[in-house]
């Protein structure tokens, strides 16, 4: 390693630096999530730039396109890595339900930046299509599915903790059964739902950049899986080392 | 190379008062110092890929933070910022002694001297902020040093020690 340089260091610095600091200072907060609602405005399309709108596009087209060529061949497409700042902004609607978090709360509310709200990927699974939304906060992020609900992941919140429908009762009308979280990691190894009989299944991941920093996963329960001694029993997430980062239970309201 | 949003955020929780400090130095302007660091941090982070690691980051984002101010001010920022920052202190009479003697340095030294006084940064990042030698930074603040203490009624020669003070 490079030796660092040494130079004379005399008493007249800590004089200048005292005098200097107390000159210079500035009345700052810090505030992280301003500094990105500016970043994604960076590639906000307006009809002023429709090249740029046109470009962000492209780009998106890529990463998917890498994506799709190097996904796993024994899952299909098992993992795909989207850039926040570079994902279309959430509809109006999605932005002002995001804005509840803080309105029902305004004291320990999680501080969404509901404005910089996105909606990065669409599920397409059994039981019809979920657009997933993510928005950044002051501490953590939020993040929900369309048709299905939203929650945040804060600094207090577990490492893993899904968000899931009941299994319908005999006789309901049959809502479906989704089983959804947010791992607060990049470097997931994978997640998996272990069923009532001992079978297992990886779930595919969405990986969203800083500043949500987090894996999602969404899985359809099929309707053979809805009966008792074969219901998923719990979630689990592990790094790519294999150790497990956190483990879940999943509980019903009623046997089928 | 592409650098993770979180080491900028970490630059940005870590630093941001030195920023906003400096950059009220680098202005003259206290009220806007706030808006341009928070603009440059902007920038840093949307840009993140265009970071080529040939120095550090926080280097780098001092460097998108000195262009920032410089566009504020309504300077050109296509030049070399060191022959066209004019720093000073936004409100001189927090120490008027001080703002004097700083004043008796030229532009240039004294870009120097709030980057490594107010900025706290390393001869090494000052270097790479400046795109200039870190020997040259070194002599620089050396010279600085010696017209502070003379403007200062300071003896600089008998407080002499040694230290390593780059971080």
């Amino acid at each position: 390693m490079k030796e660092a340089n040494v130079y004379p260091l005399s008493a007249l610095d800590g004089e200048l630096s005292r005098r200097f600091h107390d000159a210079a200072e500035v009345p700052f907060d810090a505030d992280w999530v301003g500094v990105v609602r500016r970043a994604a405005a960076e590639f906000a399309p307006t009809p002023s730039r429709p090249r740029r709108t046109l470009l962000r596009a492209l780009a998106t087209a890529a990463v998917l396109a890498a994506v799709v060529g190097t996904a796993s061949p024994a899952l299909g497409l098992d993992r795909i890595f989207l850039d926040f700042l570079r994902a279309d902004r959430a509809p109006e609607k999605v932005q002002v339900d995001f804005g509840t978090f803080d309105a029902l709360d305004p004291v320990r509310g999680p501080g969404v930046a509901t404005a910089e709200t996105r909606t990065v990927h669409t599920f397409h699974v059994e039981s019809g299509d979920y657009d997933l939304s993510v928005s950044p906060a002051n501490d953590g992020f939020c993040w929900g599915f369309s048709g299905f609900g939203m929650t945040c992941e804060t600094s207090r919140s577990r490492p893993i903790d899904p968000f899931y429908r009941d299994i319908p009762q005999a006789g309901q009308v049959a809502e479906p059964a989704l089983i959804t979280g947010a791992v607060r990691s990049v470097d997931l190894g994978r997640v998996t739902i272990t069923f009532e009989n001992g079978d297992t299944v990886d779930l595919p991941l969405v990986i969203v950049s800083e500043p949500i920093g987090a894996s999602f996963f969404f899985y359809d329960v099929p309707e053979d899986r809805w009966k008792l001694g074969s219901r998923p029993a719990r979630v689990a997430a592990y790094d790519s080392a294999g150790v497990e980062l956190g483990t879940a239970p999943l509980m019903y309201t009623s046997a089928r | 190379m592409s650098i993770a949003a979180h080491r900028i955020e970490d630059v940005y929780r870590r630093r941001h008062q030195a920023f906003g400090n400096a950059v009220a130095c680098l202005t003259g302007n206290r009220d806007s110092a706030v808006d341009v660091v928070q603009e440059a941090f902007a920038r840093a982070l949307a840009r993140r890929e265009q970071f080529r690691g040939d120095g550090s980051l926080e280097a780098w984002i001092w460097r998108i933070a000195i262009r920032t101010a410089l566009e504020q001010s309504g300077r050109p920022a296509d030049l070399p910022f060191e022959e066209l920052a004019d720093p000073g202190f936004a409100d001189p009479q927090r120490d008027p002694e001080l703002a004097a003697a700083v004043r008796k340095l030229p532009p240039r030294r004294r870009l120097i001297v709030f980057l490594r006084y107010v900025g706290d940064l390393s001869y090494t990042d000052i270097a790479h902020v400046c795109g200039v030698s870190e020997g040259t930074i070194a002599a620089t603040l050396t010279q600085a040093r010696a017209v502070l203490a003379d403007e200062l009624g300071r003896d600089q020669t008998s407080q002499t020690s040694t230290g390593r003070n780059v971080r």
